[in-house]
């Protein structure tokens, strides 16, 4: 067991403790002086578009490739110089869950438990409760080359359950699933709050405001936002967006809707029909200006044909993080 | 324990994959032509001899072991050249190209039970192979007693060195199998090789005889004529054992390059 965990900023030792980390392939800095820490029982989120380093990351967190520069440790033990402790505290999914198609369900578990070096006398039991976590059983003899992509990614994530592992690495678990097969997963991975440190990679926005209680940001290699998806949304963009459709001249309408108090920006959205537009009105934190916008509209003449308030999603955060950062480059 | 879990799954995809069967009904497929002509030819031979002593002539009786046997098993070290890229080429180049040895080595697994699991299951199918091989010694045996019974410690020394040679050629196999993702370019490399690794006896260097002695020494070749005549000597066997060994260090370096290259 860890003898020396790493204590995180909260007080609470990380489980994960990953420090200025920098990985380059040839001449592409794939992920550039990257810091995170994840607590015990948390799980977070790593979100980011495609290339944006979150393989890379997480291939560098199970010991598959070296880091350039940094350090990774998994319950207090170095991936470079501990490989092996490392690799029996965590449990991989990698990325679109390679598995040995010509194999059944149950022999590949069994393989893998083997493999992990479980006892034999446990593997019943071990293999028992992965099963039964991740509701195989009707599958158990079947060769996993005839399995649906959803049940080929939960035969993975078992796998990854296999031995009770205290961290989980799940990269991309529900890519390439339907909806319904994604609800499965993620409520899988819900359930595992506060059991298991899980770290999940995606670039699916709904997937980390449903599963995680932490996201972090990353592009180009780099970390653009880290916190709790209510975090995010307030830091980033503050919680009030009101959407007004609106008939009437936009050279017009500008000038009275940033006129009225609390409004921090306004920009058209799209035109609606012939002579109206959706407007996207932004609220300064704290303020409520929606009772004055509507008035105000009305008092100058034109028509509201619509209003709906909505808090800045967390897709608007991400999208915001990600145009800003490439405006700079 | 991991390399007995990786040997079980890798003979079973063996002895589940009708290449294997393809592979090991080609090589005795030629080794029974071989064997009918060398037998007709050898019977033709005795009956000669029978009626020349018939005439009082004297002439010595042809060897059963020596001509047939030898003859047949002189095919089969030559073929098992020609199987070993076949069996070995996607051993580690298929995992690596279908994403599943990252799951594997990202376990708490050692590179060197994951190679030597993969190795002693080839090796197995190469133990398979000579023990169907032991067909045509039964086959003399049954046709010939009493009079020409095959002699048993030049056939077990043929088998002895067909082993060898089998572990020696398939470590090359897995150590081409692990630098590439292609299984092609692990095969094409792997025949290649072991081509050279044959011939390199074959070039003559004038200015330099001691480079001729090297490699002719070492040259996969010059070691197999020993076993051929029933000799055991103790340098053919660390030969091979040594090359073995050298070729499966590569190939666990090879894997865990992936770890160092930073």
């Amino acid at each position: 067991m860890p003898t020396d965990p790493i204590a995180a900023p909260s007080g609470a030792p990380a489980m994960i403790e990953v420090k200025n980390l920098t990985k380059i392939f040839g001449l592409t800095e794939a992920v550039k002086d990257v810091s995170f820490s994840v607590a015990r029982g948390e799980i977070m989120g790593f979100l980011g578009p495609n290339g944006a380093g979150k393989t890379t990351t997480m291939r560098i967190m199970t010991c598959y490739t070296p880091a350039t520069a940094g350090t990774v440790r998994v319950g207090g033990f170095d991936t470079r110089r501990q490989s092996r402790e490392v690799r029996r505290t965590i449990g991989y999914l990698p990325e679109s869950a390679p598995l040995y198609l010509d194999m059944e369900v149950r022999d590949y578990l069994n393989f893998m438990s083997e493999i992990k070096g479980h006892p034999r006398s446990k593997r019943r039991t071990i293999v028992g409760e992965a099963i039964e976590e991740c509701g195989l059983e009707s599958v158990i003899g079947r060769i996993i080359r005839n399995l649906s992509k959803g049940y080929r990614q939960r035969v993975g994530l078992a796998q990854a359950l296999l031995g009770n592992p205290d961290v989980l690495i799940l990269d991309e678990p529900t890519v390439g699933l339907d909806p319904a097969q994604i609800a499965e997963i993620r409520d899988l991975i819900r359930g595992m709050a506060g059991r298991r440190t899980v770290i999940l990679s995606t670039h699916i926005l709904p997937e980390v405001s449903m599963t995680c209680q932490r996201v972090v940001i990353i592009n180009n290699g780099h970390i653009e936002a880290e916190g709790t998806p209510e975090h995010l949304v307030s830091r980033v963009g503050g919680a009030n967006l009101v959407l007004m459709t609106i008939e009437g001249a936009p050279g017009a309408v500008e000038p009275v809707l940033k006129a009225v108090p609390g409004v921090k920006a306004v920009t058209i959205e799209r035109p609606v029909g012939k002579d109206a537009a959706l407007w996207r009105i932004e609220a300064a934190e704290g303020k409520n200006p929606r009772p004055d916008l509507a008035e105000a509209v009305i008092k100058n003449g034109f028509r509201l044909l619509d209003m709906q308030t909505s808090g800045l999603s967390l897709e608007d955060v991400f999208l915001r993080v990600i145009s800003a950062q490439r405006e700079v480059a | 324990m991991a390399t007995w879990a990786i040997y079980k799954r890798e003979l079973k995809t063996y002895f589940q994959s009708p290449s294997t069967y393809i592979v090991i009904a080609l090589i005795f497929l030629l080794m029974g032509m071989i064997f009918q002509n060398i037998m007709a030819e050898f019977s033709d031979l005795s009956m000669r001899s029978q009626q020349m002593g018939m005439w009082g002539q004297q002439q010595q009786a042809p060897n059963v072991t020596h001509m047939v046997i030898r003859g047949v098993f002189y095919v089969m070290f030559s073929l098992i050249l020609f199987s070993i890229p076949l069996l070995s080429m996607r051993l580690l180049a298929e995992e690596k190209s279908r994403g599943t040895l990252e799951m594997i080595v990202t376990c708490p697994v050692g590179d060197w039970s994951l190679i030597m699991g993969k190795y002693l299951a080839l090796v197995s199918v190469g133990v398979f192979m000579i023990i169907l091989s032991s067909l045509f010694p039964l086959m003399v045996w049954y046709v010939g007693k009493p009079g020409s019974v095959p002699e048993w410690p030049i056939v077990g020394s043929l088998w002895i060195g067909l082993l060898l040679i089998f572990a020696a050629y398939s470590a090359f196999g897995l150590m081409a199998s692990s630098m590439t993702e292609n299984q092609m370019a692990a095969g094409v490399v792997t025949l290649i090789g072991l081509l050279l690794w044959n011939m390199m006896g074959d070039f003559q260097i004038e200015q330099f005889p001691q480079v001729n002695t090297i490699l002719k020494e070492m040259s996969a070749s010059q070691h197999t004529e020993n076993f051929l005549t029933g000799v055991l000597a103790l340098k053919d066997f660390v030969f091979y054992i040594l090359s073995s060994f050298l070729f499966l260090f590569i190939a666990s370096k090879t894997l865990d390059a992936r770890r160092w290259r930073v």
